[in-house]
């Protein structure tokens, strides 16, 4: 394809992506419109949680705690100065001035999750396999346990509700194709392989020259980054945050997309997050009707089994196949090599 | 060009080296040998930086002219751009990666794009298995090319020393005799190598120097062909009556 085509191609993808976003607004109804952004956030999470999780082989479980505060710092930065006077008495005087506006709030709470990652990081990452996932479901607690004793900033158990709905289907989904965008360029940059050949061989890879602990931290924090953003996102499409926002329940969810999308496979992370989201929330009515609450959950759980037994590597493994190999059916030129034999 | 003095390491809860001193000129092949659990491995770990050591000092001149650098407070990544490759034991192939693609992550730390290309199409004059097996991925090689490609992997960094650990490892002897050759013409170009190994008589038949590790500390040294001829390290290492 050449250069001209390309950005064809991105601006014909732009137009059809804001059509079809303007059209879910207008033509759903506010549930149907807030599933579909659930489904964008979680598609940020599951593909965030994959640089950690699928490309340099740290099994984390650490998203919630940054979602948690990416959340709350969100909330407070974009929260009016006389509300937050008010709710939060022993917040700093130099935040509770401030009135950011909804995206340098969202980058605010990123940036604070992946400084976080840092220094987490340096002890913590030095823990290998199930250590790492327990210390990182650590972190969810102590996360949680400032969020509820920090009173005066966080409001504790009650949380902040009755936050401005602020997240629509554009922030998200300018966010999904900026996470995306960027793990797909990091995957395919010599940052990413150097991730890949972390979580392949470290011994070979230190031995190469390869400065194991720092990528280790880059790779964290990165994640930590989007975890964040969709912390802020998430938090703005339900209007409320609590220290019970985010539990290691979806850490457990966030790890089965990765898990069955394939460890290391955007598309795959991708995918599953939208399928997972749209049929927990169709079989809500479903388990209502029969009576059996948590049955999706049991579903689910059952499909990881026979996923882990039966094709380890998840739907794409690391790989990320074609999806719109058939399109080129369409816009294939004639190959000069055949066809004009005398 | 490498010279330990006294070092100590720890590995975990057990004293691992209890203060050895060696040295390795340019041009060597120098040969540890000792049983299992000496303190090979961790000496040649510790060299590439991939451990840390308790006390001593390791200084290492690239070549001649240059003055000597402490390397035992260095990271892994420098040494390695200082000079100094390591093969660690067992091969350590990227298994899902082809021949090439393992060849280029050991450039890693260059960036002279063409001169790579270079030294991968020299490499795969020298190794002819890896123009022949380009495309393969590392897990589909065999023993003995896997180890060839190990030794490729390093070289292509141009480092001034290389550490083998364990190279004839699982391999046929017919194999170990091929990689020992490798070993010598990479002497005769000037390369300097210090070799860990379990087959004790090959090792000292190639090495200009050898020493004999045990229980953590150097037993004994020599050329080569002394220690071959020592009756202690017969009996202990080359299986003599």
């Amino acid at each position: 394809m050449t250069g001209g085509t390309k950005s064809v191609m991105a601006a014909l993808t732009l137009v059809v992506a804001s059509a079809l976003i303007y059209g879910a607004i207008h033509a759903f109804d506010p549930y149907t419109v807030s599933i579909i952004g659930f489904v964008g956030v979680n598609i940020i999470l599951a593909v965030s949680l994959n640089i950690t999780n699928g490309y340099i082989g740290l099994f984390s479980l650490g998203h919630p705690a940054f979602m948690t505060i990416g959340g709350y710092l969100s909330a407070i930065l974009v929260m009016a100065p006389e509300r937050k006077a008010v709710m939060l008495k022993s917040l700093p005087d130099m935040l509770v001035t401030q009135h950011w506006p909804f995206l340098p709030a969202l980058l605010a709470g990123g940036l604070l999750s992946a400084a976080t990652a840092v220094i987490v990081g340096f002890p913590v990452l030095r823990l290998r396999g199930h250590y790492l996932a327990v210390a990182t479901l650590g972190l969810i607690f102590i996360v949680q346990s400032f969020a509820v004793n920090l009173s005066g900033i966080t409001r504790g158990a009650l949380g902040l509700s009755g936050l401005s709905a602020l997240t629509n289907l554009w922030w998200v989904y300018l966010f999904v194709a900026l996470t995306i965008y960027v793990c797909w360029q990091l995957k395919h940059s010599s940052l990413g392989r150097t991730m890949l050949a972390i979580r392949e061989n470290e011994l070979a890879a230190s031995c190469l020259g390869i400065n194991v602990a720092r990528t280790r931290v880059l790779a964290f924090a990165l994640g930590a980054f989007f975890a964040g953003i969709g912390g802020g996102l998430w938090v703005h499409l339900v209007t409320l945050i609590s220290p019970n926002s985010f539990t290691f329940l979806m850490a457990f969810q966030l790890v089965v997309m990765v898990v069955l999308g394939g460890t290391g496979s955007i598309t795959g992370a991708a995918i599953v997050a939208v399928i997972l989201t749209i049929s927990t929330e169709f079989l809500r009515p479903v388990e209502e009707a029969a009576g059996l609450f948590g049955a999706s959950q049991m579903i689910v759980a059952v499909v990881v089994l026979l996923v882990l037994i039966f094709r380890p590597t998840g739907l794409f493994g690391t790989a990320e196949p074609d999806l719109f190999a058939w399109t080129r059916k369409f816009t294939r030129r004639p190959d000069p090599s055949h066809g004009s034999q005398p | 060009m490498l010279r330990i003095e006294d070092v100590h390491v720890r590995r975990g809860g057990t004293h691992a080296l209890r203060g050895i001193s060696m040295t390795v000129n340019a041009g060597e092949i120098v040969a540890l040998i000792g049983a299992n659990g000496a303190g090979k491995t961790t000496t040649l770990a510790t060299i590439s930086g991939l451990l840390r050591p308790e006390s001593g000092t390791l200084s290492y001149a690239r070549c001649a002219e240059a003055a000597p650098i402490d390397i035992g407070r260095m990271r892994a990544e420098q040494i390695v751009q200082a000079g100094i490759s390591h093969c660690p034991e067992g091969r350590q192939v990227f298994a899902a990666l082809s021949v090439t693609e393992n060849l280029r992550i050991g450039a890693y730390l260059r960036h002279d794009r063409a001169a790579i290309d270079a030294d991968i199409a020299d490499l795969q004059t020298q190794f002819p298995i890896l123009r022949t097996r380009a495309n393969v991925p590392g897990d589909r090689l065999s023993g003995g090319e896997q180890m060839m490609l190990v030794i490729g992997r390093a070289l292509i960094s141009r480092p001034k020393l290389l550490l083998l650990d364990e190279p004839s490892l699982g391999l046929a002897p017919q194999l170990v005799e091929q990689i020992f050759d490798i070993l010598e013409r990479l002497r005769r170009e000037g390369m300097t190598i210090l070799l860990v190994e379990q087959n004790a008589a090959m090792a000292l038949d190639i090495a200009d120097r050898a020493y004999v590790l045990e229980a953590g500390k150097i037993v004994l040294e020599g050329t080569g062909k002394d220690l071959a001829g020592n009756a202690d390290v017969q009996r202990a290492y080359l299986g003599a009556a």
